[in-house]
């Protein structure tokens, strides 16, 4: 009897650690990096994502190339002149909710959330921390969050021919639908 | 005279030239799925195939290139259809808004369907050596098409 219940804990704790698990494939991630000379921006909508509300952890990786430009020529200089694509093909963050605490996944609301990690973009890896926001909707979540990176400090070189035209900073947003891991 | 005049409508004319090429240059519109033919066309589970035996062999062979591509619907979510490749592996086909909502009817899950997209990369084929990496476990391997279109309309 007593191994039956503990068996039964172990299974209850296992299938409600796993049910805190969120994922999305179809995050969207934009950067705007003009400076009002030219609108230099594209957008990515194929983020895979984790998240997980027992621990806070939370994970996001795309690809480079998915990146999508109004013109092919941004695009092209995006890939082979800034962000080596070839080399470095894709970008990815790993890093925990710090407010984790002020988060009730099982209740339904706007939550302000503090996120804190390792940025890896051009295969540089930076400590970063930004503000964003999860909107609980049943078992689903929409994050949210915009930042801003210095491309300086990922070793992003801006050609003197552009100097005018690209920020040396880059406003990243980020949207991830989360549905609840089946 | 006259000699001046054609020489000054010859620079004119030229650099007019000159400055069309340049401005279709600086603004022609990436190339989408719908703008070209697939250089390839196959099942979702061949390309999984492809990608299992040489990840990066196929992903030099087919980046930005057009492939068509036939599987089961197995997911629908943000203007992206969800191929079944098999092995826990998707073929992602993201469409644009517009796109997508013309050819939205046509996508019924568990059914068929033919797409063309311009193949941007791949996901969860390396060995995964970060332990503090979690995504390999729960979104497992993926494949990316972008700019998606009906491969027969």
């Amino acid at each position: 009897m007593k191994r039956f219940l503990i068996a039964t804990a172990l299974i209850f704790v296992f299938v409600s650690s796993k049910s805190q698990i969120y994922q999305t494939k179809t995050g969207r991630a934009s950067f705007d990096a003009g400076t009002g000379l030219e609108d230099i921006s594209a957008t990515v909508k194929s983020v895979i994502s984790g998240f997980d509300a027992s621990s806070g952890k939370i994970q996001f990786k795309l690809t480079i190339k998915a990146f999508e430009f109004k013109s092919a020529l941004m695009g092209e200089h995006f890939n082979e002149n800034y962000m080596e694509s070839e080399k470095y093909p894709d970008s990815k963050f790993i890093g925990v909710v710090t407010n984790m605490d002020k988060v009730n996944i099982s209740k339904d609301g706007n939550y302000p959330v503090t996120v804190k990690g390792k940025l890896t973009i051009h295969g540089v890896e930076k400590e970063i921390e930004a503000k964003g926001n999860f909107n609980v909707i049943g078992k689903t979540i929409e994050a949210s969050s915009e930042f801003i990176i210095i491309l300086g400090d990922y070793k992003i070189e801006i050609p003197g021919v552009v100097k005018d035209k690209l920020s040396k900073t880059a406003k990243i947003k980020v949207n991830c639908n989360y549905t609840i891991l089946k | 005279m006259k000699k001046w005049k054609k020489i000054i409508l010859y620079l004119f004319f030229t650099g007019l030239i000159a400055g069309g090429i340049v401005f279709y240059k600086i603004t022609r519109p990436p190339e989408t799925a719908a703008d070209s033919k697939p250089i390839k066309a196959m099942t979702a589970g061949e390309l999984l195939n492809e990608m299992n035996a040489n990840n990066k062999l196929t992903d030099s062979l087919y980046k930005d290139k057009n492939l068509a591509i036939k599987g089961k619907i197995v997911e629908i979510k943000d203007a992206t259809v969800f191929l079944e490749a098999g092995q826990n592996a998707t073929i992602n086909c993201s469409f644009d808004s517009a796109t997508f909502e013309v050819c939205k009817s046509t996508f019924i899950i568990g059914a068929d369907a033919d797409i063309k997209g311009i193949y941007s990369g791949c996901d969860g084929f390396e060995i995964n050596a970060d332990p503090d990496d979690m995504l390999a476990d729960i979104v497992g391997k993926n494949i990316f098409l972008k700019t998606c279109a009906l491969n027969k309309q």
